[in-house]
């Protein structure tokens, strides 16, 4: 109190031009509409720009929820989407192996790239409705791996950079198959080798999953022929994945609902006999 | 108390070429001569601060309304008496001639820095009128000029006048 005593004490002529000032400004700018208007267009200036930071501040701290409700909603739609397709299928050619399909969204929680077998986990489990075997998509349907494991609340999917799997694949054009797989060269690139050398193939060619494979959904795109060599009867290409694996945040899981089904079938190709 | 006559003097010849004759002026907008300002430049040195303030705050109010505007002179003037202590220091080097009763004149401060006085007192508050009576710089070479041409001949009136009465000051 002293203090402020004090301070008012030493400092009144200037306090008192300050209020004076204060005054006399408010008096001028709203004396005349022409003082008012600019007022008013100051005013504006200065609260628009602070509104358009504070706005611009909001929404970028937002862009991580709005992003997750993004990638629901991209889920929700292929969910109707197949609804669609398993109803009037004609017109739609993806999944005529794989029709009963169901997606889900999910986030990545950790991704190794640097071993034989890596690995990714997922924050989605059983109680989500994850299955192993189910696929796991790019938000833009990019093929990256397979569920091989889940709990309750989280999943584990093997990404296409193993060492272990080789995929059936075929070239976007003319349908020739192929096998992919991984030789660890880095994290954009896989191989394909076995595509016939009369096959039409040529640099940027989409390579997609063919109707062969069980856990991508046929047409499934993977990536692009970077590179062709002839060697003998047979391509040796090298392809550039579509997805970005080193930097995935959300993915898409694909349930093929019948994939027990056409398994069970593969392995026992004749009627069980009665003994 | 001889000087305080003169300045009384002064003082209503200064609001009357100020109220009756520069006011009225038709010649240019760019012509819009401020000499008020002197009134406030020939206060005695010891002036205090308060007194400074309550001197300008009266004399812009009477300006402002014979002027017609609310506030303007009031606004632009208040900060040049306020500085006017800080520019005498600065410029005149205050202390040595802060005698009571006494007003700045040649005599006291010296030809060169009397002047170089008066003419920070009135750019300094022309600058400000100007500043706040346009407020926008849309116009701004028609501004620049009514500041450069307003305040050149503002400081030649109120060098004439001061010249004119300083004399009087002088001889107490």
């Amino acid at each position: 109190m002293y203090k402020l005593i004090y301070f008012i004490r030493k400092f009144y002529v200037a306090i008192i031009f300050f209020i004076l000032e204060i005054i006399a400004i408010a008096c001028y700018l709203n004396s005349t509409p022409y003082t008012e208007s600019r007022l008013i267009a100051a005013n504006n200036a200065i609260f628009g720009t602070f509104n358009r930071f504070a706005t611009n501040t909001v929404s970028y701290f937002s862009l991580r929820r709005e992003n997750a409700k993004l990638v629901e909603q991209i889920a929700e739609l292929q969910n109707r989407l197949n609804d669609y397709v398993t109803r009037y299928p004609e017109p739609i050619e993806v999944g005529q192996n794989m029709r009963n399909l169901h997606h889900i969204a999910a986030k990545v929680m950790s991704n190794s790239l640097n071993r034989n077998t890596n690995y990714i986990v997922l924050n989605k489990g059983e109680d989500d409705g994850v299955r192993i075997n189910m696929a796991v998509l790019t938000v833009d349907g990019y093929a990256v791996g397979s569920i091989t494991n889940c709990t309750q609340h989280y999943s584990i999917a093997r990404s296409l950079l193993n060492t272990d799997q080789h995929f059936s694949v075929r070239l976007g054009k003319d349908h020739s198959v192929g096998s992919l797989y991984w030789a660890k060269d880095d994290a954009y690139t896989v191989r394909l080798d076995d595509v016939s050398k009369y096959a039409q193939i040529e640099r940027g060619e989409t390579v997609e999953a063919s109707g062969f494979s069980l856990y991508f959904p046929a047409g499934t795109r993977i990536g692009t022929i970077e590179e062709a060599v002839l060697d003998g009867m047979t391509y040796k290409c090298r392809v550039r994945l579509s997805a970005d694996i080193a930097r995935l945040q959300s993915v898409i899981l694909v349930d093929n609902s019948e994939i027990d089904e056409v398994k069970y079938m593969q392995e026992n190709p004749l009627p069980a006999t009665e003994e | 108390m001889n000087q305080q006559r003169h300045y009384i003097l002064f003082v209503m010849v200064v609001l009357a070429l100020q109220c009756l004759l520069l006011n009225h002026l038709t010649i240019s907008t760019l012509f819009a001569p401020m000499v008020y300002i002197a009134i406030l430049i020939m206060l005695p040195l010891d002036t205090s601060q308060l007194k400074m303030l309550v001197t300008a705050l009266l004399l812009s109010l009477f300006i402002d309304v014979t002027m017609g505007t609310v506030g303007l002179n009031v606004l632009s003037t208040l900060p040049v008496a306020m500085l006017r202590r800080p520019i005498l220091r600065h410029i005149a080097n205050l202390s040595d001639y802060a005698i009571a009763n006494d007003v700045p004149t040649i005599k006291l401060i010296g030809v060169r820095r009397f002047y170089t006085y008066i003419a920070s007192m009135v750019v300094l508050h022309s600058l400000i009128f100007f500043t706040v009576e346009q407020l926008s710089f849309f116009n701004f070479w028609h501004f620049t000029l009514r500041l450069v041409i307003s305040t050149l001949s503002s400081t030649a009136f109120v060098m004439i006048l001061l010249r004119l009465f300083n004399t009087r000051f002088e001889s107490k």
